[in-house]
């Protein structure tokens, strides 16, 4: 049993990783542009605020992705007891196959993904809300040089 | 509870067992991802942050000040949490638990500094906006 679980451990943990790693490898190389666009061209304030983003969005999807590891032991029981008389009683026999095992990964990946999309959906509303804030700052900068003319 | 009953083994025995060495070691890891994370994302912080607050204040001395207080604030969060966590180890006697354990605990850490790293952002962004504000006043 407890060999069955450190395998599955194993299997997800460099997979949760490189998840992660590739997802932000996508999302901040693209979200750079943006960043420019918010911060009007100040490419250093731009590169480390997208830098700040992304290790924030490390920290967060890492942490989730190690914090939710752990197997409930007992999704790997509910094969062992089978009802019998209304009571619980294990049987030996078919358990902690290697069925159990890609189920479990899965449901575990699987959350991490929705995690991970949820992360990603965050950023671009952050990214956004700061555009929208950019362009309106801008706005009233040039009416207020166009009031100072007149 | 693991932890203690070693302790007593320990002491009464005289002698290290491998159990207790596996302990240890699962201690000495922890401490050093710990650490590891920290310094990194700390460092990685400290240095892309600089900007953030000069754009905010202006004020070169005053944003290095502002800075350091930060990363200051932040390793006594991150080592005050890291120390009181060390003595909070549920069972690691198998290598499973073990593995549980270390990820369960490191997931947490990561997890509150991404949370307390965006609230940090959060805030600097609303000061941002309230100086603006106050600029645009004058100007008008």
């Amino acid at each position: 049993m407890t060999d069955l679980i450190v395998k599955t451990y194993i299997a997800y943990l460099p997979i949760a990783i490189l998840l992660t790693f590739i997802v932000a490898r996508i999302f901040f190389k693209n979200s750079k542009i943006c960043m420019l666009d918010i911060f009007s061209g100040r490419q250093e304030i731009a590169g480390s605020t997208n830098k700040l983003f992304e290790t924030g969005f490390y920290l967060l999807s890492l942490g989730f992705a190690l914090f939710s590891m752990k197997i409930n032991k007992s999704q790997f029981m509910m094969y062992e007891d089978t009802y019998l008389g209304g009571e619980r009683v294990p049987t030996e026999g078919l358990i902690y196959g290697m069925q159990e095992l890609f189920e479990t990964l899965s449901s575990k990946l699987g959350m991490l993904a929705v995690v991970l999309g949820l992360m990603v959906f965050f950023c671009m509303f952050m990214l956004f809300r700061g555009k929208k804030k950019s362009a309106e700052g801008r706005a009233r900068k040039l009416e207020i040089e166009r009031m100072q003319q007149i | 509870m693991t932890f203690l009953s070693t302790k007593v083994s320990i002491n009464t025995e005289n002698k290290i067992t491998m159990n207790t060495i596996f302990i240890y070691l699962i201690y000495l890891i922890y401490l050093v991802i710990a650490a590891l994370i920290t310094l990194a994302v700390g460092n990685n912080l400290h240095s892309n942050g600089y900007y953030l607050i000069l754009d905010l204040f202006k004020n070169q001395e005053f944003t290095e000040t502002v800075n350091n207080l930060q990363l200051t604030g932040y390793y006594l969060v991150n080592i005050g949490y890291i120390a009181t966590t060390v003595s909070q180890f549920g069972a690691v006697d198998t290598l499973s638990l073990a593995v549980e354990e270390l990820s369960y605990k490191i997931g947490i850490i990561a997890i509150i500094l991404g949370v307390l790293h965006f609230n940090n952002i959060i805030i600097l962004h609303f000061l941002s906006r309230r100086k603006q504000l106050i600029l645009n006043l004058i100007n008008t």
